[in-house]
């Protein structure tokens, strides 16, 4: 529900070329699995701690509250960590997408 | 806005978690930077990939793995259960009242060790020996062996 809601915002974005593949062709789902993969390899590499929110953040879509329970942190911890993990991810992915 | 602090808001803003006047000042540095509207459509993006990502499938052998798991941290708990707990309040009387009943008894097996019956003493005796007064005894049987000399001989052994 979490995802949903943010993918309908994420959605009015227009100019997301990502966006336009999706309406696309089926080869267009291949190069988004493809994609999804890149971006699982990448969460991969991340700190034990980083990989942590971000797995229970984007993948399993928990909000920070319950991120912070599970964690045994507080929220603040949680957002500190997010950031540091987009950081790291869009360093990781940064040539891969832009190539 | 300076872009670390735009990068910042961005996180929050992929949380949905931007107040009223940081969403304004982000969008506001988003018209004038161009590096930065790059960066939040990538990071848009990979999340967007993120949360359509299928759960990977489960290894067929993974309800085994993990109740074997949990079977062993099972018996971890019990027995450290039991050794933490032993002076617990609750279990202390069994503590208390073990403890004499366990003295006593050692008490009670010394005793009974100490009092099992000696081996006898040896006498040494020879069937040549004619004479009572050349039966030798062993020294710590000094006093017996002055008893003895004073018995009537009986003779070698029938």
């Amino acid at each position: 529900m979490i995802e949903r809601q943010r993918f309908e915002e994420a959605e009015e974005d227009a100019d997301l070329w990502w966006e336009e593949a999706e309406t696309a062709e089926p080869e267009a789902e291949v190069l988004r699995q493809e994609m999804r993969q890149k971006v699982w390899e990448a969460v991969q590499q991340l700190p034990p701690l980083l990989k942590q929110v971000v797995l229970l953040r984007e993948y399993e879509g928990l909000s920070l509250q319950e991120i912070a329970k599970i964690t045994g942190t507080n929220v603040g911890t949680v957002k500190s960590r997010l950031y540091q993990a987009r950081q790291q991810l869009k360093k990781l992915l940064a040539p891969y997408f832009n190539a | 806005m300076r872009c670390e602090q735009a990068r910042e808001l961005m996180s929050l803003m992929l949380d949905e978690i931007l107040t009223p006047e940081q969403k304004a000042e982000l969008e506001r540095h988003l018209r004038e930077c161009v590096g930065c509207k790059a960066e939040l459509k990538l990071l848009r993006t990979v999340q967007k990939l993120m949360a359509t990502t299928e759960p990977a499938p489960l290894p067929y052998d993974l309800v085994p793995i993990v109740m074997e798991r949990v079977r062993a941290i099972e018996r971890e708990r019990t027995k450290s259960y039991f050794w933490a707990n032993l002076f617990r309040p609750r279990w202390r009387w069994l503590a208390v009242a073990t403890a004499p009943i366990v003295l006593a008894l050692t008490i009670l097996g010394a005793r009974l060790w100490h009092k099992q019956p000696e081996p006898p003493a040896t006498i040494y005796w020879s069937a040549h020996v004619t004479n009572a007064a050349e039966i030798t005894v062993a020294p710590e049987l000094a006093p017996i062996s002055v008893a003895l000399s004073s018995l009537p001989f009986v003779g070698e052994e029938q």
